[in-house]
């Protein structure tokens, strides 16, 4: 399944399914690095809404609280998922679409619709026979 | 594993540890020629904080390795003090210091006994961020000392001058999941799951816009450093507690341990542990004895 990451709708939630792969010990801690992470703030923060400001503290300017990112200069990446994060099909008609396109992925000739035609009219008005 | 804590605001800088130490053997793994670490022992009662000169606001706190040979790291550390204590073999002037030389000193320092050690030894990994106002500077800063199974890099500094902020060194999977807002793995997969693979530079960008969109603010410039005690002391415990329900061994727990810097108390403990007491031990003060 091939999906694509459109950045420019990052605002919206974006839920991945979750692999449980993750889950497993040697997953969840990272190994032994001597770096440390951090991060940094400028000395006058910038905020989206204005804040109350009491005592203290007392903040210099008011605008949005992030870098600010042109979502233009980001480029559109593909995700390719692996196989088991495929959504099992819950309902009857998702089953019967999941069906079909097994069914033309497989390779093996389907009948066209001229095909279909003349087997039904041929068909017709017999009792169809069950062959085991 | 241990965390460590520093942050980083204008009133002052603040140091937190946890006090786990583990006892690891190497031991063959399912990869070919490739030994993993088993954690035999947990001990909660390591220092990691250390005042790197009695009377100036310099200080540090460690992580990773333990030990350089038969010396804890908390030893190799007094022993550093002593140095500099003695300015005339050492170089160091507290009149005319930077923090800066500080770390160079300490980085040698530890590198001369690193290079002492036998060639079958396993050689230490370990981070040191050292903090500190400069004489006569008004604002403080932060040094990364890192030491890369026996190899050193040369000190970095931790941000800007001007900028606040925090780092952590360590087991930091859960404060990088609260600051940052996404588990450190987060570029290992989306390495893996976007195709074709992306160029660096690329995947750099994406990290960079997702940092700046998901991070927590949790530090202001103006904040008071009793705040930023608090929050170092809680990013400690988090830590702590996410070790112990994670599948594993509880690398980081313990008492917490706190100092803060500031330009005009200088070095001061908030919390520290002492494995004896004050008052059978009168001869002893500051963690040194009197007279020393």
């Amino acid at each position: 399944m091939e999906i694509e990451l459109d950045l420019k709708k990052l605002s919206d939630t974006l839920r991945l399914p979750a692999d449980d792969t993750l889950l497993l010990p040697q997953n969840q801690e990272p190994e032994l690095t001597v770096g440390a992470d951090g991060a940094s703030f400028p000395a006058f923060p910038t905020f989206r809404n204005p804040v109350l400001t009491s005592g203290l503290i007392v903040l210099g300017t008011s605008s949005t609280i992030s870098r600010s990112f042109d979502p233009q200069a980001v480029p559109t990446f593909h995700i390719v998922l692996p196989a088991s994060a495929e959504p099992k099909p819950a309902t009857a008609f998702e089953k019967y679409k999941l069906l079909k396109k097994q069914m033309a992925d497989s390779g093996i000739p389907l009948l066209s619709d001229e095909d279909l035609r003349r087997e039904i009219h041929e068909r017709k008005g017999m009792r169809s026979v069950r062959h085991d | 594993m241990s965390i460590g804590i520093l942050i980083n605001v204008h009133d002052g800088i603040v140091l937190a540890a946890d006090s786990a130490s583990s006892l690891t053997m190497l031991q063959a793994s399912a990869a070919p020629n490739q030994l993993s670490p088993l954690t035999i022992n947990v001990y909660n009662n390591a220092n990691k904080i250390a005042n790197l000169y009695k009377g100036l606001p310099i200080g540090c706190v460690a992580y990773g390795s333990g030990s350089i040979g038969s010396a804890s790291i908390s030893t190799l550390l007094k022993d550093f003090r002593q140095l500099l204590k003695d300015g005339g073999k050492s170089g160091f002037h507290p009149e005319d210091y930077t923090v800066k030389q500080v770390a160079e000193s300490l980085s040698s320092f530890l590198m001369t006994h690193v290079q002492q050690l036998p060639l079958n030894e396993p050689k230490p990994s370990l981070g040191i961020m050292i903090s500190g106002y400069s004489a006569n500077r008004n604002l403080g800063e932060g040094w990364l000392l890192a030491i890369e199974n026996g190899v050193s890099k040369e000190p970095q500094p931790l941000r800007q001058e001007g900028d606040v902020g925090i780092n952590w060194g360590g087991a930091g999977e859960s404060v990088a999941r609260l600051v940052h807002g996404f588990s450190p793995h987060l570029r290992q997969l989306l390495q893996s799951v976007i195709k074709p693979p992306p160029v660096a530079n690329d995947l750099d960008q994406l990290m960079g816009m997702l940092r700046n969109t998901l991070q927590a603010p949790l530090i202001f410039a103006p904040m008071p450093i009793k705040d930023a005690i608090d929050l170092a002391e809680w990013l400690v415990h988090t830590a702590s507690m996410y070790s112990r329900f994670i599948p594993g061994a509880a690398s980081v727990g313990g008492p917490i341990e706190s100092a803060a810097i500031t330009k005009h108390e200088g070095f001061k403990w908030i919390r520290r542990k002492h494995y004896y007491r004050k008052k059978l031990n009168p001869e002893i003060r500051d963690g040194d004895r009197t007279g020393s």
